[in-house]
């Protein structure tokens, strides 16, 4: 009766020795497991590592303390090295920018001036703002304007020309929603900012909004104004703006009338301006005031344009929209 | 002694018997004089009643076969092209006032009230006038009425243009003169600072108690006819997607899915459970192969919270599609569905939201076609330029929703939008990582 009793043997119950089958039809989950210290839990889980599959150098540390504290001091000087170099980097990075290279001024293009990558336009399909198919051609090199077109509630269905410019201001998107190929050397593809534009349609009255604060922008040319002072586009403020600004007001006024003899009296006048030269105001470049007379002209009747306004309107619709 | 006896009680009936038929004969003079009297008052009557047989109580109606039938004219029906018409309406009293030989009745059907008419005239007499005063509120009354154009239109019913000038009318069924509540009271429009009008409200218990009364308001008909036009619209718009309607299992033997709590019902010799969602039947039905599918049904929860996002019962509208490739396809599914459905309300219950308005204020619902989509990051942008501040990994707390919700309004001017994109860590364990970027994943919609 001495000793330990002779017992039979158990069956273990749980086997730890077999390899576990993870299933592979879900995606894998992060293991809870290996957090601490970063050691990556490769088996199953059911043993814990141990410290003795230390690796020889580790072993050799414990021995030699003088050594370990060389390798700490080293470490620290490279991260200060790295640290250093981020440092000029930065300091680099800023010093191309005052210089106004290109590649630079269309990175922070948008980046910088809207401090949005989202901007609403609210619209009335009666009268479209068409002065988006000329700002998405004349900035094409430097920013791509994503259009999106929202129906109000308030608007049960879209007229002809509203969808007519949709198409338009989207067809520049591929069908699978890629960016255009750009031909421009500077950027590479997808590298060109984007700003989506959503249009909502919606009972504005002649004057579209723009949305950008608590207090939108109201009307077309004050929208076109907003526009070019942010990008320093469109020749608006270099030379004499107060003769643009006197346009610019016209076309509110065309947009606003409502009878014919109003709007022939605000034609009259920008024909006026326009005179016989090449683009209004007797630019030799075009301007905002080309671009506001342009949007606002394809709101009206189109028979109640004359010829010469005509024929400068067929020369913006070549150089702005094809 | 027993003559005597006998000629007393004889003398005494004798005297009794004749003081007796004094009596008689004075009741029945009296009797007589007063049936002469009613006689002749009705004779009066007859002379001058000329609308007798115009008005009265209606017999129970006992679907006898033989009764007369006639066709009657709804309410809402009453037009100006009706102008000269005479036709039938059956419906409720809804005021009367009576004002000397003119007596002014509103009737009303559902939401729906017309004003009708009686002047003495040559065949409306006096009594047929005072007997229309004197019906009850709110009973049912069958007129025979004369449609007539109103230049100026009437003011305070649905029906402006016309009136019905009755010639005959009828009570169905009078009601209490005496109800719990007036529908006018509880029909009045509730509004914060009205200091001129009157201010007279009827209070929740009282409604909750009188309920049928109550749901006569026409808000009342209305929120009831909202509610099945947004299950009409779900349904006909999933149908239209080619989805199936389902029936589940409401009594069930295990709960469904966890996180909400489930009521215990007895059930023969054990107990069972309300179901809490239709999930785990959703989810057999693609399973087995329906592809798409969507219930409307009674959903339990037995959360003893009294918030406005609990409700130990409620109506869900639920459903459930396989998918492709992206989960966008269901999450556009779902948004254009809700687009339908807000279209179709707009359309076709105008009116009805009309009328809940005119009790209730609210704005006017509005929403963007195709629905609005936004990113998580999107939202967080827009509160941060709100000063609310949300880390990347947090849950949007319940007022950072709410401020949420009117930023987008103020920008985009939609009540409904969608944010996509949420973090993985804020969702269940279930959930599928983007493959592009492990932090974000599915959508909510809000």
């Amino acid at each position: 009766m001495n000793g330990p009793l002779k017992m039979y043997l158990m069956k273990p119950v749980v086997r730890h020795d077999l390899p576990v089958e993870l299933p592979n039809c879900m995606y894998t989950m992060k293991n809870i497991h290996t957090v601490r210290n970063d050691i990556a839990i490769t088996d199953t889980g059911h043993v814990s590592t141990t410290k003795e599959n230390l690796d020889t150098f580790d072993q050799k540390n414990q021995a030699m303390p003088d050594m370990a504290a060389l390798v700490a001091r080293q470490e620290q000087i490279l991260l200060q090295l790295a640290d250093l170099k981020r440092q000029m980097l930065l300091l680099k990075e800023n010093l191309k920018g005052g210089s106004s290279g290109q590649k630079v001024s269309v990175s922070t293009f948008m980046a910088t001036r809207f401090d949005t990558t989202d901007i609403v336009i609210n619209a009335s399909p009666l009268h479209p703002p068409y002065f988006l198919e000329v700002l998405q051609k004349i900035w094409s090199q430097r920013l791509y304007l994503n259009i999106k077109s929202y129906l109000h509630s308030t608007i049960s269905e879209l007229p002809n020309e509203a969808k007519i410019l949709v198409n338009k201001l989207q067809s520049a998107l591929h069908k699978d929603g890629e960016l255009p190929q750009l031909t421009s050397a500077l950027h590479k593809d997808g590298e060109l900012p984007q700003l989506t534009v959503r249009i909502i349609w919606k009972d504005v009255g002649p004057h579209p909004e723009l949305v950008v604060s608590n207090v939108p922008i109201l009307g077309e040319v004050n929208i076109l104004r907003y526009f070019a002072r942010l990008t320093s586009s469109m020749n608006y403020e270099t030379s004499n703006p107060f003769e643009l600004d006197s346009v610019l007001d016209t076309c509110y006024t065309l947009i606003q009338s409502k009878t014919k003899t109003d709007r022939s009296a605000a034609m009259h006048i920008i024909n006026k301006k326009l005179g016989k030269s090449q683009w209004l105001c007797n630019r030799s470049e075009y301007s905002i005031a080309d671009i506001a007379t342009y949007s606002s002209l394809k709101q009206i009747p189109q028979n109640e344009i004359n010829v010469n306004l005509t024929k400068w309107l067929q020369k913006c619709e070549h150089t702005f929209v094809n | 002694m027993s003559e005597p006896a006998v000629d007393v009680t004889e003398k005494g009936d004798s005297k009794k018997a004749q003081k007796k038929e004094a009596k008689k004969a004075e009741k029945a003079a009296k009797r007589a004089e007063h049936r002469g009297n009613t006689d002749n008052a009705q004779e009066i009557v007859n002379e001058e009643d000329v609308s007798q047989g115009k008005y009265g109580n209606l017999p129970l109606i006992r679907s006898d076969t033989n009764a007369v039938k006639r066709e009657f004219t709804y309410i809402k029906a009453l037009n100006k092209d009706l102008a000269g018409k005479v036709l039938w309406v059956r419906a409720r009293l809804h005021t009367v006032r009576a004002r000397g030989k003119q007596s002014f009745i509103v009737l009303r059907q559902h939401e729906y009230t017309v004003q009708a008419i009686l002047n003495v005239s040559e065949t409306v007499s006096k009594q047929m006038v005072k007997f229309s005063s004197n019906i009850t509120k709110e009973s049912i009354i069958d007129i025979e009425a004369q449609v007539a154009e109103v230049a100026g239109g009437v003011a305070g019913c649905t029906q402006r243009d016309v009136e019905l000038v009755v010639s005959q009318i009828w009570v169905v069924s009078a009601s209490a003169s005496q109800l719990p509540l007036q529908i006018e009271d509880a029909s009045r429009p509730e509004k914060a600072d009205d200091a001129e009008g009157l201010n007279i409200r009827v209070n929740q218990d009282t409604r909750l108690d009188n309920r049928v009364l109550d749901l006569r308001t026409p808000a009342n008909q209305a929120v009831f006819r909202l509610e099945a036009g947004v299950c009409r619209l779900f349904r006909d718009t999933l149908t239209e997607r080619g989805f199936t309607e389902i029936h589940t299992p409401k009594i069930i033997s295990a709960a469904s899915e966890g996180g909400a709590n489930v009521f215990t019902v007895s059930y023969f010799k054990g107990s069972a459970y309300l179901a809490q969602s239709p999930q785990l039947y959703k989810q057999m039905a693609i399973a087995a192969d329906f592809d798409k599918v969507f219930t409307v049904g009674a959903v339990f929860r037995a959360e003893d919270s009294n918030t406005h996002r609990h409700l130990t019962e409620f109506v869900g509208l639920d459903l459930e599609m396989a998918f492709k490739y992206h989960y966008h396809e269901v999450m556009l599914t779902i948004g254009d569905m809700f687009t339908a459905i807000f279209r179709g309300l707009r359309d076709q219950f105008a009116r009805e939201i009309a009328i809940v308005g005119q009790q209730y204020a609210v704005e006017p619902f509005t929403f963007l076609d195709p629905p609005l989509v936004l990113t998580y990051d999107d939202g967080r942008a827009m509160l941060a330029a709100a000063g609310v501040e949300v880390g990347p990994e947090d849950d949007l707390s319940t007022p950072a929703e709410k401020l949420l919700g009117r930023l987008v309004k103020a920008k985009f001017d939609t009540d409904f939008y969608m944010l996509d994109k949420y973090p993985l860590a804020v969702r269940p364990f279930y959930t599928m990582p983007d493959p592009n970027d492990s932090f974000t994943c599915w959508t909510n919609i809000r």
